[in-house]
């Protein structure tokens, strides 16, 4: 399949996953709402803190805006348009990888487009309107919150592809996974500045959580294009270390016999 | 009527609870995760303000109170069977419960309230262990205990009694994921779950501590870290008729839900 296929499959996907939301209204709006509703408490739980101290190691409430709104951006596109990319476990674990592996698509991409959860639009709307709020209203710090708003939303992808496919080895029934992405995603709602250290080492290399939102507020706060360069190779890094356990895991995918029906 | 079957299904859904272990602990640990997480926030907060008290609560203080309001969080407080009233009532499994010999809403009590406290207190013995290493012990003596333990339970049968309520409006409304994520989050922090109500604005205090959330999670924890026998009878007192209100409430709601409950094919 070639690059023009590729994104062809992928555009198809997504289109048919905004007729689906469409189709049901009232869950759409519930769920849309809810989330946006949702998403907002953490702002006035944040709130609360900086009324009563004026900055976290340097962070202010404005820092915090800009870290929730690349959060629940990211998040919110990557669960509605590549809605699998959490639940990579359940997949392996309940054999329904078969249905991927018979079609001649490539299997991860097919795997991540074929679920959407309609909540991810409320994440997604809440953190663009939080974006209109706190950015610079200047071209060039649009651009680049957009550019680092993919970036991160493709390593919180990867980093869910690695996590999932980590059952792949060790088998397990998915818990393992939910407690490390939800780790991952409570990492990143908090000040990056407070973590110190070699803790913050880690979460720049090992694991990157550093980059889905601590890295992009540095950025938007300093334009500093040593940043934006790390930026660019921990979102490279992410991608082929995603791949690459996937696929490892993949040559040990045995099936089950779970008979599923893919509708 | 004989009770004895509803102790029966509580030792059943407990043991099932058990069976699967991994769940539980996965998500003790991820709580345990969450407190290094606090640990390091209120540090930065306590070592910026040059101060060792913050609105009544010292560093330690505030890092018990969060281990416990965390701890009875993670109860699952029927969250779960929540899902599945909903669940049931979207797939029409809910015609197996109406005509069960048992009473629904103490089935549903006698089912989660014991998975509950086993879930709260394991999540405590890892949290409570990660801070006890970090910070150091509470001070606090053994008379206190059994008062805050009491306050605990109420707590957990407060947070399964809103959850029931929330689950029967499923009748009506099919999808209640949304109000589950806003109880939630009210519970986080208007609750206090994330931060005592102490270290909010006046006003929001006043709001805070009228609604029924802050009985789940901030009185219990406040009185654990600051204990006194006045407000140990206000808290419980409060917490028992907001239990009252609710299951009644929930009560109300199942017996009109279940008159009107229509299933589709078999």
């Amino acid at each position: 399949m070639g690059v023009k296929g590729f994104i062809e499959f992928i555009v198809a996907y997504m289109k048919v996953n905004i007729q689906a939301a469409m189709e049901y209204r009232s869950s759409f709006i519930i769920r849309a709402v809810g989330m946006f509703l949702n998403d907002a408490v953490w702002i006035i739980f944040w709130a609360i803190i900086f009324l009563k101290f004026q900055s976290i190691n340097g962070w202010s409430f404005n820092e915090i805006l800009l870290l929730f709104s690349f959060i629940t951006t990211g998040f919110g596109f990557a669960t509605f348009f590549f809605g699998n990319w959490q639940k990579i476990a359940d997949v392996i674990i309940n054999g329904k990888l078969d249905y991927y592996l018979t079609l001649p698509k490539p299997i991860l991409a097919h795997l991540l487009v074929s679920r959407s959860e309609i909540s991810g639009l409320g994440d997604f709307a809440f953190g663009v309107i939080l974006a209109l709020f706190v950015l610079p209203h200047t071209l060039y710090a649009v651009g680049l919150y957009i550019l680092l708003t993919i970036m991160s939303m493709i390593i919180l992808v990867s980093v869910g592809v690695a996590i999932g496919s980590l059952t792949f080895f060790i088998g397990g029934t998915g818990d393992l996974q939910d407690t490390i992405i939800n780790s991952v995603i409570a990492i990143s709602t908090y000040p990056f500045s407070i973590f110190e250290g070699y803790l913050r080492i880690i979460l720049l290399t090992a694991v990157p959580i550093g980059f889905l939102t601590g890295i992009p507020v540095e950025i938007l706060q300093s334009f500093n294009p040593t940043l934006i360069f790390y930026m660019v190779i921990a979102t490279i890094a992410a991608v082929i270390a995603a791949i690459t356990i996937f696929k490892i895991g993949l040559r040990r995918y045995e099936s089950g016999n779970l008979i599923n029906v893919q509708v | 009527m004989s009770y004895s079957k509803y102790f029966f299904i509580a030792k059943i859904e407990i043991l099932s609870a058990f069976a699967y272990y991994i769940n539980i602990l996965s998500s003790s640990v991820f709580i345990t995760f969450l407190l290094f997480i606090f640990y390091n926030l209120w540090k930065a907060v306590y070592l910026a303000s040059a101060v060792t008290s913050i609105s009544g609560f010292t560093l330690v203080g505030l890092l018990w109170y969060l281990t416990l309001s965390e701890s009875i969080w993670n109860s699952g407080s029927g969250r779960t069977a929540v899902i599945k009233i909903s669940d049931d009532v979207k797939s029409g499994n809910i015609a197996y419960y109406l005509n069960k010999p048992y009473n629904f809403v103490v089935y549903h009590f006698s089912s989660t309230t014991g998975t509950a406290i086993i879930r709260s207190v394991i999540t405590f013995a890892f949290a409570g262990t990660l801070i006890y290493f970090l910070v150091g012990p509470l001070k606090i003596t053994l008379f206190e205990i059994p008062f805050v333990l009491l306050s605990v339970l109420l707590a957990i049968i407060l947070a399964i009694s809103m959850n029931f309520l929330i689950g029967v409006t499923a009748f009506w409304i099919e999808d209640i994921s949304a109000f589950r994520w806003i109880q939630d989050k009210l519970i986080f922090v208007l609750g206090g779950m994330l931060i005592p109500l102490s270290f909010f604005p006046l006003f929001l205090q006043k709001i805070a501590l009228v609604l029924p959330f802050s009985y789940v999670a901030y009185a219990p924890a406040y009185m654990f870290v600051n204990f006194s026998v006045s407000f140990f009878v206000e808290t419980v007192l409060i917490q028992i008729l907001w239990i009252t209100l609710f299951v009644a409430g929930a009560s109300l709601l199942y017996n009109l839900g279940a008159k009107r409950v229509s299933i589709n094919g078999g």
